[in-house]
């Protein structure tokens, strides 16, 4: 049997001795995505960074004036009603639809994982690509895992500085409508928990493209688990806070600020605003003599809410009723976001571990 | 040295909806020889594809084992070091543009030959400016062949490079395939279920069917090896019953047997002994699969060794 010599490699010169660089092969086949992600947020960045600028100046005005801040519950004097009324101007539209703009960005992750995360894996299946990639030097597994590992780490720097800025906007947007950091849409918008939301969302989506192999139902599987992880997020979240052993403390306050506003007809929509600054109240109610509990909507205080604030305190001194609020201090606000944030890039991290298991051991 | 050898491969893939399970190869021992051009010939559905993917690592197999260029395991840092693959209807990236092609699959190798790239490329009068998907399907074939290539592999497995040619492209892609070999010397083996151009490209060629192989030898040793004897018909069924051919064809009072005679063998006489093409070769192990003289065990420890 006759075979022809191979020739040894050194002879054929011309080539290059390199080294495989996955990071150009990412930039280079997801930096349409990614400057998608870029707009999108840019979008949002720009018009949160505008509203919150002027609100600022506008706060500091109101500082300048020796007037007290909106929504600290304290009352507004004829000097400072109109630079008050700059603040609220300088906030709107943005402020006055906080939720549908929390919603907004809340979605934000959700799209990464549909477009980002979900056709990196289904799309080389479904064009038969994965055969092309998968047989160069580069192992498939190094190759997932610097695709997962480079767009994560991307994703995540995108996520921290949209969720730092948000923060930053709902923070000075807090006097507006007596909002809060806490409200479960709101808890999601900081450079820590909506980094989360970013990387985990990104490897859902990777690992629901590994799964199926399509991206069309990628995509909507993605779409999917983003819409319960989103719901299940903002429905229990105040549960899990509960859970956790809650302060309580006795305040003067509380009676002031339960009518406050229109949402003081519900209990916690009213509490919320008689927790410390900063807080998030959880239940409130009043003990009679004896320490038997009279609850917040109890028949016997509807006098108490027909009164002017001021003549409240007496009311209840007269009654021998003690006003009580549990809550979470505000000390507590970024330990439960590192523990959201924290739980959120565990779960992306062991999802893209699973996708390059999957890729490594699944056939093309 | 062999370029691909396998032992036992078998393969079977899950049908998914339904549990009924078919085997895509089984049992499948070959040593292909490095240094040749390698056809792999049958069918659709003989199960060519499952042995390329086999043999590149994108299929694990059922039972058996593969390994290329002198044993490396299939699919193995250093088998994908040393083998570039094209696989069937050479999937490329299409938005990309023809340099960034390059660039992506410069960055994914250890190994990578730039100039030759852009110069085969310039011959061929493919731009590189241009977005792949763009490219005719002839280009494409030929990019993907020039990405193999520049990767500086000592072996090409291409899976039905020809299926989506048209003759001329075939033609070109085929002349460009042979010059690349004949220059660097390196091993390649492609499939294909067009058998009529085999004989011009291959000097080796494995033949299977219905997931088995038939045939597995050299072009030269084969055509040798096989005659076509005509003869009265009165006599075929006796020289049927001795010689076993691989087809036995009756016309009025004439008889036609292709068998495969060795060199001890002798032509009865009465009979007369004619050459066979590769194609009518192929076409005959392929219409009988139940019939195939398989190469022995002889063959391949030549082949082997």
């Amino acid at each position: 049997m006759t075979s022809l010599p191979v020739p040894a490699l050194a002879g054929r010169g011309r080539s290059r001795p390199g080294r495989p660089r996955m990071t150009w092969v990412t930039w280079r086949q997801h930096r349409m995505a990614l400057t998608g992600a870029v707009i999108l947020l840019g979008g949002f960045a720009v018009l949160l960074g505008v509203s919150g600028l002027r609100m600022q100046s506008a706060l500091g005005a109101l500082t300048r004036a020796g007037c007290a801040r909106p929504g600290s519950g304290l009352g507004v004097g004829t000097r400072c009603g109109a630079l008050w009324g700059s603040y609220y101007h300088a906030g709107f539209p943005l402020t006055g639809n906080i939720q549908w703009l929390a919603v907004a960005l809340a979605i934000v992750p959700v799209l990464v994982g549909m477009f980002l995360g979900a056709p990196l894996l289904a799309r080389e299946f479904e064009a038969g690509t994965a055969r092309f990639a998968w047989t160069q030097a580069v192992s498939r597994a190094r190759w997932a895992a610097a695709k997962l590992g480079l767009l994560g780490l991307a994703l995540a720097a995108l996520g921290a500085a949209s969720g730092a800025l948000a923060g930053w906007w709902l923070l000075l947007a807090d006097g507006t409508v007596g909002s809060s950091r806490w409200q479960p849409q709101q808890f999601g918008l900081t450079a820590v928990t909506f980094t989360g939301w970013m990387v985990v969302m990104f490897a859902v989506g990777g690992l629901a493209g590994g799964l199926l192999r399509r991206t069309v139902p990628a995509m909507a599987a993605t779409a999917a688990a983003g819409a319960i992880a989103l719901w299940f997020t903002v429905e229990k979240f105040t549960g899990l806070l509960t859970s956790v052993s809650p302060l309580h403390a006795r305040t003067s306050l509380v009676p002031a600020t339960f009518t406050a506003g229109p949402g003081s007809n519900t209990l916690i929509g009213g509490a919320a605003a008689a927790a410390p600054r900063g807080g998030w109240a959880l239940d409130a109610w009043f003990t009679a003599p004896g320490g038997r509990i009279v609850p917040v909507d109890s028949g016997a205080l509807s006098p108490l809410w027909n009164l002017k604030p001021s003549a409240q305190p007496g009311w209840l001194a007269s009654h021998h009723l003690t006003p009580w609020v549990s809550y979470q201090s505000a000390g507590r606000f970024w330990a439960f976001q590192g523990i959201e944030g924290g739980a959120a890039v565990l779960l992306a991290l062991l999802l893209a571990a699973a996708t390059v298991w999957l890729v490594r051991r699944r056939a093309a | 040295m062999t370029a691909v050898e396998a032992a036992g491969l078998s393969k079977r893939y899950r049908r998914t909806g339904r549990s009924r399970s078919a085997w895509a190869l089984r049992d499948c021992t070959l040593a292909v020889p490095a240094g040749r051009v390698v056809a792999l010939a049958g069918p659709n559905g003989a199960g060519k594809t499952t042995l390329l993917n086999l043999a590149v690592g994108l299929t694990t197999p059922t039972e058996g084992s593969v390994t290329v260029l002198g044993g490396r395991p299939a699919g193995s840092a250093q088998a994908r070091a040393g083998v570039a693959f094209v696989a069937q209807d050479a999937p490329l990236y299409p938005n990309l543009s023809v340099a960034d092609s390059l660039h992506l699959t410069r960055n994914l190798n250890l190994r990578w030959d730039q100039e030759r790239a852009v110069r085969r490329l310039a011959d061929l009068g493919i731009p590189l400016g241009r977005k792949v998907g763009k490219l005719s399907g002839g280009q494409q074939a030929q990019l993907a062949l020039t990405l193999a290539i520049a990767r500086l592999p000592e072996l090409i497995i291409l899976d039905e490079p020809l299926a989506r040619l048209d003759p001329l492209a075939r033609h070109d892609f085929m002349a460009s395939l042979m010059a690349t070999v004949a220059e660097d010397g390196l091993s390649v083996l492609f499939s294909s279920h067009v058998v009529a151009e085999l004989e011009r490209v291959a000097d080796y060629l494995i033949v299977l069917s219905r997931g088995q192989l038939q045939v597995a030898g050299d072009v030269d040793e084969l055509i040798a090896g096989h005659h076509v004897l005509s003869g009265p018909a009165s006599e075929a069924d006796f020289y049927a019953g001795r010689l076993a051919p691989v087809y036995v064809r009756r016309a009025a009072n004439q008889a036609h047997l292709l068998v495969r005679m060795n060199g001890a063998a002798t032509v009865p006489a009465g009979w007369k002994a004619s050459p066979v093409s590769l194609e009518e070769l192929v076409l005959a192990y392929l219409r009988d699969p139940g019939a195939a003289a398989l190469p022995g065990p002889a063959a391949l420890n030549r082949v082997g060794s």
